[in-house]
């Protein structure tokens, strides 16, 4: 990340997406979050309808 | 000066630097507009990076004349977008049709233990897979859009004017909670609001901090905000309740070397002074994007800190007549131009179903009136 501080960046992510008690972001870990994230229906309405 | 003396990404940072350029820049923020003018599905311009990315193109050079590209091929990214945002649909109850721009069918999300629950378990709780999401093709389109800036930046010498976005904690507690209960919160449990958005701030900085790693471009973030303005509550409650956490947001960002787009919709005419108070006056680093603010008001109580950019209000752009739009601009240029440090603009976006004209209006006006003649 350039001159950024990429630990202090990582840990802030870490608070806003897992809470006060966690460490550090990764992305690794994130994207499992979405892999493991509930299922919601599909919001493309009109899509199939327009097509 | 001649208005062939300078490229757009000179005239651009000029006017961001607060200073004069050769002509007022201009940019109306065409968005899902684009979708519209090149005739494809808003769904495929939001969902198809590489059919955005054509009509973009094309839509930019019909209206030959723009200085920013703002972010036109890269919008569908917001509504797609894990990483929270008050657009993204994996967080929140985005609807998606064929030729409307997305609804938002706004429910409360959480009830009043919800502060704490952010607090302690962090916004990954409301995260949700919509079916057809796919995390690696939104990982390929961030690589996509990581070129296009290049493109833009490179090959064709205009502005992209931002490389990521985020959203104050105000606004994202507002949408989470519901806006009815939010506000009864306001009264309720201020305090509370207040200890989740001071919590929130420094992880929603760094949230676009991360973003621009990832797609580099230009240094300068956008941060939107509405729900904080005289559209919404007092000055008072906006300096106790909203400010704030902007405020750390914005400190983070300019101290890490970011400029700051504040794209700040509705009216925030009576908390003017509020930006001059809580905002380091950092000048030229700091562009203040209004929709229904009093520009001349602006211009007096922040421009000397500020370049500022609007407002061509969406009601004329859809319903007004190119005259009536020139006009408009007109007075813009004259009051707020005055100086530099002005890019003539629309408000937030350009009406989807706003006509070629209309939109072209505003374009030549800058080009008509906006030449700087000391």
């Amino acid at each position: 990340m350039e001159s950024l501080d990429k630990d202090r960046i990582l840990r802030d992510l870490g608070k806003l997406f897992y809470g006060k008690n966690e460490e550090k972001f990764s992305l690794e870990k994130f994207l499992q979050s979405i892999n493991n994230a509930p299922v919601i229906q599909e919001r493309l309405i009109g899509r199939k309808a327009d097509e | 000066m001649s208005e062939t003396e300078l490229t757009s990404l000179e005239r651009v940072e000029t006017a961001l630097a607060v200073k004069q350029a050769d002509r007022v820049p201009v940019a109306p923020m065409i968005a899902i507009h684009a979708a519209a003018i090149a005739n494809i599905p808003v769904n495929d311009f939001l969902f198809n990076f590489d059919l955005a990315q054509q009509a973009a193109r094309k839509v930019f050079d019909l209206y030959e004349g723009l200085d920013i590209i703002t972010f036109m091929p890269g919008v569908g990214l917001m509504y797609n977008s894990p990483f929270i945002s008050t657009h993204s649909r994996l967080y929140f109850n985005w609807e998606f049709a064929s030729n409307l721009p997305p609804q938002l069918r706004e429910v409360s999300l959480m009830g009043p233990e919800g502060y704490d629950k952010i607090m302690d378990e962090g916004v990954i709780s409301w995260l949700k897979r919509p079916q057809d999401y796919d995390a690696q093709e939104m990982l390929a389109t961030t690589s996509k859009m990581k070129k296009e800036m290049k493109y833009w930046l490179r090959e064709r010498q205009i502005h992209t004017f931002i490389s990521a976005t985020s959203v104050t904690p105000f606004d994202l507690l507002c949408q989470f909670r519901g806006m009815r209960n939010f506000f009864v919160d306001l009264r309720k449990q201020p305090e509370k609001v207040a200890e989740t958005a001071d919590f929130l701030a420094p992880g929603l900085a760094a949230l676009a901090e991360f973003m621009y790693s990832e797609i580099k471009g230009v240094k300068r973030i956008f941060i939107g905000g509405v729900r904080g303005s005289a559209t919404f509550i007092s000055p008072q409650m906006s300096a106790e309740l909203f400010f704030p956490g902007l405020k750390t947001m914005v400190e983070y960002l300019l101290r890490d070397g970011f400029q700051i787009n504040l794209h700040f919709d509705t009216d925030w005419t009576p908390m003017l002074d509020l930006f001059n108070e809580f905002l380091p006056a950092k000048k030229g680093f700091l562009t203040l994007q209004l929709e229904n603010t009093d520009m001349q008001k602006a211009k007096e109580v922040c421009g000397t800190n500020y370049c500022l950019m609007g407002n061509v209000s969406s009601t004329l752009q859809k319903m007004g007549t190119p005259q009536q739009i020139e006009d408009a601009c007109i007075k813009l240029i004259n009051t707020v131009g005055e100086g530099g440090g002005f890019i003539l603009s629309s408000g937030c976006e350009v009406p989807i179903d706003a006509p070629f004209a209309n939109v072209k209006a505003i374009i030549d006006s800058a080009h008509k009136h906006g030449i700087y003649r000391t």
